[in-house]
């Protein structure tokens, strides 16, 4: 089933005096079960607009927001749903464990499976040991374990993460990158969002790009960033007899052998030439776009 | 919730608030503002506290008086408090006149405590030794109320002789050395308060006054009337009508106000007014009891 | 269960409050303090101190209630604490409830140990301990109450300086609401009559709750005005905090 699905969802902020900014600009976009999904955008974007409607904290001027089914007007909806905002602070004069005793008191949930449950929560996240401090002397790493923590209290279906890896050390990251995977092969679905390329690599079934207000593209990582594969790099010996190769743009690697790049279509002339001449050949490996170029340019595309 | 529904609802609880408040304030004549007076030991403390800002205090306070006054007037007549109030009134703002007189002029009358009377108003003269008014006051209170022609006429010459005292002190001093209970010099003293007062309960007052003594004066000429018939006839005359007819009487009274009228009353044998019945009030009886001029003696049979 | 969460966490929160500590402190200082004024009061021991300490009672109440109350709302929304509980299966006007008797809650443990040193004081100086003192205390805390319900009213959408401000004008005006009847009622021109008339209903009435110098001169207050009371008290609240949680219903966070 689809887990979110937005259509034509817009947002605008009035103003008294000025124009009224259009933080998001009629954004359609669904979400599957069993998705994860990387949301992209550099700051202003309005990502955070974006997930605070999907959280159900700001109402939108425009457009329709199904989540798991259901209308977001639902009590019910945030049930299974996890939220963990961006720069998230919880109630400093708790601890780690009792804010998550409130996350579940505010579900519903008491007793004994509670705080089972809560200290397995905590030990996932890597906070076993903070179970009794007071958040006030929490790390932002800390912080933000906490805060995956919170989210995932009530064994969500949907995940809502608002850059959920910030303040992680390289560490952290990869064991949340676990955890959401492990989510997904539970058959959750995790939406978050991200300015920071790498996070969105390795985990993610899609990527969106959101840049000011709009959706500029989504896609499976692979498919987007191939679609501008153009270029292959083909490494090789030239053959015994000559020194150097007759094509004049090869490089000479540092590890001894020749390498050209040439663009794809060109790329069957290339290599039957070098066979025709007996040259060696190591490797012939598609040069694929950077996500950074990827994305830069899309937003260098928008900005015209 | 529907977007009508929340100013419904927030009217409706008003409503309510209406009718609840209603509720109390018909309730509430017992513990009317003045009360929260009473945890003031004295005007002295009162003055302690509210640092500086005394003569607001003095007018606040001013105001519930009043309003203490009318309710009182209109329901219980019971004033046992005034007398705190005005003390701390006075004490508040000292040079207040009118709380002075005004306040003495109640409590004479309408609480009936001639000694807070003269506390008051010696409290007054004390602070304000150059008002004639509350001279005046007390010479008017002792003439009209306490049937003490000397020392009436003392105080009218007292302030007389303050600075800007006006004529009338004079008059006034003229008048109280002839006998008490003549009632024409009494209506005009009335007169004069109702012409120079600013405040509607003295005029009110005053009218009602006049309204009285004017009814006693024509009383006192019917009754003149009704003791020559006596005389001559040896008999009392049916009705009044009669003395017309006989002769006695040169027209038949016109009935006063509210259709306030004269009439022969057997019991009492003499005339009567049918407003007597009606009001009972102490100072119109020492009015009527005193000796006129013009009226001959009680008729001798 | 869920507004039962929130109460809770709202008194434990409070609680911890510098501020609360502050007041409380100094008004229990101040009751026992007003022992020192006995012997000035020329025979009046047990009226004075039944005085300042009904009304110091009183002001702390109210004090308190407005100093926490209005950081309340407003200090969830600035630190963004907020979005933990919203983002949450909880309706947005369980959130309000939750926070407005969990204030309540807090302003009532300190009134009760309020009471509690006060009459510990008026029964070693004076032998006294009357129990209609309680019905003072009673209708103090009901204005409380309705205090209480402004400061969260105003803090779902102004600051706290503002909400405490406002919070703390409708005191004043609602404590000399009968003076505005009065105003209404010797006022020639109908216009004004009828707007300050008008004024008078809507403000909270809060001398209704005002019993203190029957109390003290011990005059036994009817009833019938307690019970109307209660019923003012508790059909303004409302109103209240059916606002507040419409307001705060419809606010983009």
């Amino acid at each position: 089933m689809t887990s979110i699905k937005i259509e034509g969802l817009t947002k605008i902020y009035p103003k008294l005096f000025g124009n009224n900014t259009k933080a998001i600009d009629n954004i359609t976009l669904s979400v599957e079960q069993g998705e994860i999904f990387g949301f992209l955008g550099p700051n202003g974007a309005g990502k955070t607009t974006l997930l605070k409607m999907l959280a159900g904290l700001l109402y939108p001027t425009s457009g329709q927001i199904w989540i798991l089914g259901q209308t977001m007007h639902s009590v019910l909806t945030k049930q299974s749903m996890g939220f963990l905002s961006e720069n998230p602070s919880f109630y400093n004069h708790l601890t780690g464990f009792e804010l998550l005793g409130f996350a579940s008191g505010l579900f519903g949930a008491a007793g004994e499976k509670r705080t089972k449950s809560i200290d397995t929560l905590l030990q996932n996240v890597g906070l076993a040991e903070s179970r009794n401090i007071r958040i006030s002397d929490y790390s932002k790493g800390m912080i933000q374990r906490l805060g995956i923590a919170q989210a995932l209290v009530n064994n969500p279906e949907l995940l809502i993460l608002d850059e959920p890896l910030s303040g992680l050390d390289p560490i952290g990251r990869k064991e949340f990158k676990e955890i959401m995977l492990s989510l997904k092969e539970e058959g959750k679905t995790v939406f978050f969002s991200t300015h920071i390329l790498a996070d969105v690599e390795r985990i993610c079934d899609r990527v969106g790009i959101l840049h000011k207000g709009s959706l500029l593209r989504t896609g499976e990582l692979n498919s987007l960033l191939s679609e501008r594969q153009r270029n292959i790099s083909v490494s090789f010996k030239p053959p015994e007899d000559r020194k150097t190769p007759s094509f004049p743009d090869a490089k000479l690697t540092a590890e001894g052998y020749w390498n050209i790049t040439v663009k794809g279509e060109k790329q069957e002339e290339v290599v039957a030439s070098l066979l025709k001449d007996k040259a060696h050949i190591i490797s012939i490996i598609p040069e694929t776009v950077s996500l950074e170029d990827f994305f830069v340019s899309e937003i260098a595309k928008n900005e015209t | 919730m529907r977007r009508w529904l929340l100013p419904v609802l927030i009217a409706f609880g008003f409503l309510l608030i209406f009718l609840i408040q209603n509720r109390i304030d018909e309730n509430k004549e017992q513990y009317s503002l003045l009360k929260e007076l009473l945890y003031f030991p004295s005007g002295e403390f009162v003055e302690q506290v509210s640092i500086g800002y005394n003569e607001l205090f003095a007018d606040i306070i001013w105001l519930r008086a009043v309003q203490y006054f009318g309710e009182h007037q209109m329901t219980d007549l019971k004033f046992k408090y005034l007398y705190h109030i005005l003390d701390i009134l006075t004490t508040l703002d000292k040079k207040f006149i009118h709380s002075y007189t005004f306040g003495g002029f109640l409590l004479e009358t309408s609480a009936g405590e001639p000694k807070n009377t003269d506390q008051l108003l010696h409290k007054g003269e004390f602070y304000n030794p150059e008002s004639w008014e509350i001279p005046f006051v007390r010479a008017f209170i002792y003439y009209a109320f306490r049937k003490n022609n000397k020392i009436s006429a003392l105080f009218f010459i007292r302030a007389s002789k303050k600075p800007r005292a006006p004529d009338m002190c004079k008059r006034f001093a003229g008048f109280t050395f002839q006998k008490l209970g003549d009632k024409f010099k009494a209506l005009s003293l009335w007169k004069e308060l109702y012409r120079h007062s600013n405040n509607p309960i003295e005029k009110e007052t005053a009218q009602r006054y006049l309204k009285e003594i004017t009814m006693l004066i024509q009383m006192d000429s019917l009754q003149v009337a009704l003791n020559e018939y006596m005389q001559k006839k040896g008999e009392f005359p049916k009705s009044i009508r009669q003395m017309v007819k006989s002769g006695f009487l040169k027209n038949q009274p016109k009935p006063l106000w509210n259709d306030e009228y004269f009439y022969i009353d057997r019991k009492r044998n003499r005339i009567w007014c049918s407003y007597l019945d009606k009001v009972q009030s102490p100072i119109l009886n020492r009015m009527m009891e005193s000796k006129s001029d013009k009226s001959a003696a009680v008729y001798e049979k | 269960m869920k507004l039962r969460t929130i109460i809770l966490n709202t008194f434990k929160e409070a609680v911890r409050k510098k501020l609360l500590f502050i007041v409380f402190s100094f008004s229990l200082l101040l009751l026992a303090a007003s022992t020192v004024l006995v012997p000035l009061s020329l025979g009046e021991e047990s009226k004075i101190i039944m005085d300042i300490g009904l009304g110091s009672i009183s002001i702390f109440g109210i004090l308190l209630a407005i100093l926490i109350g209005s950081q309340l709302v407003f200090n969830e929304l600035e630190r963004k604490t907020i979005y933990f509980i919203i983002s949450k299966p909880v309706r947005r006007e369980t959130f309000i409830i939750g926070k407005f008797f969990g204030l309540l809650l807090t302003l009532t443990v300190v009134i009760f140990i309020l009471i509690v040193w006060f009459y510990v004081i008026l029964f070693l100086l004076t032998g006294l301990h009357p129990a209609s003192l309680l019905i003072s205390v009673f209708l103090s805390y009901l204005e409380i109450v309705i205090i209480t319900a402004f400061c969260i009213f105003f803090s779902t959408f102004t600051s706290p300086i503002f909400s405490s401000l406002f919070t703390f004008l409708l005191f004043v005006i609602g404590r000399l609401a009968p003076d505005i009847q009065l105003f209404a009622s010797k006022t020639g021109n109908p216009f004004a009559h009828f707007s300050l008339q008008f004024v008078y209903y809507i403000i909270p009435n809060l001398s209704n709750f005002n019993v203190r110098g029957m109390v003290v001169h011990s005059e036994t207050v009817p009833q019938n005005h307690i019970l109307f009371a209660i019923a003012y008290a508790f059909i303004y609240t409302i109103i209240l905090l059916v606002a507040s949680s419409e307001i705060f219903r419809r606010k983009d966070l």
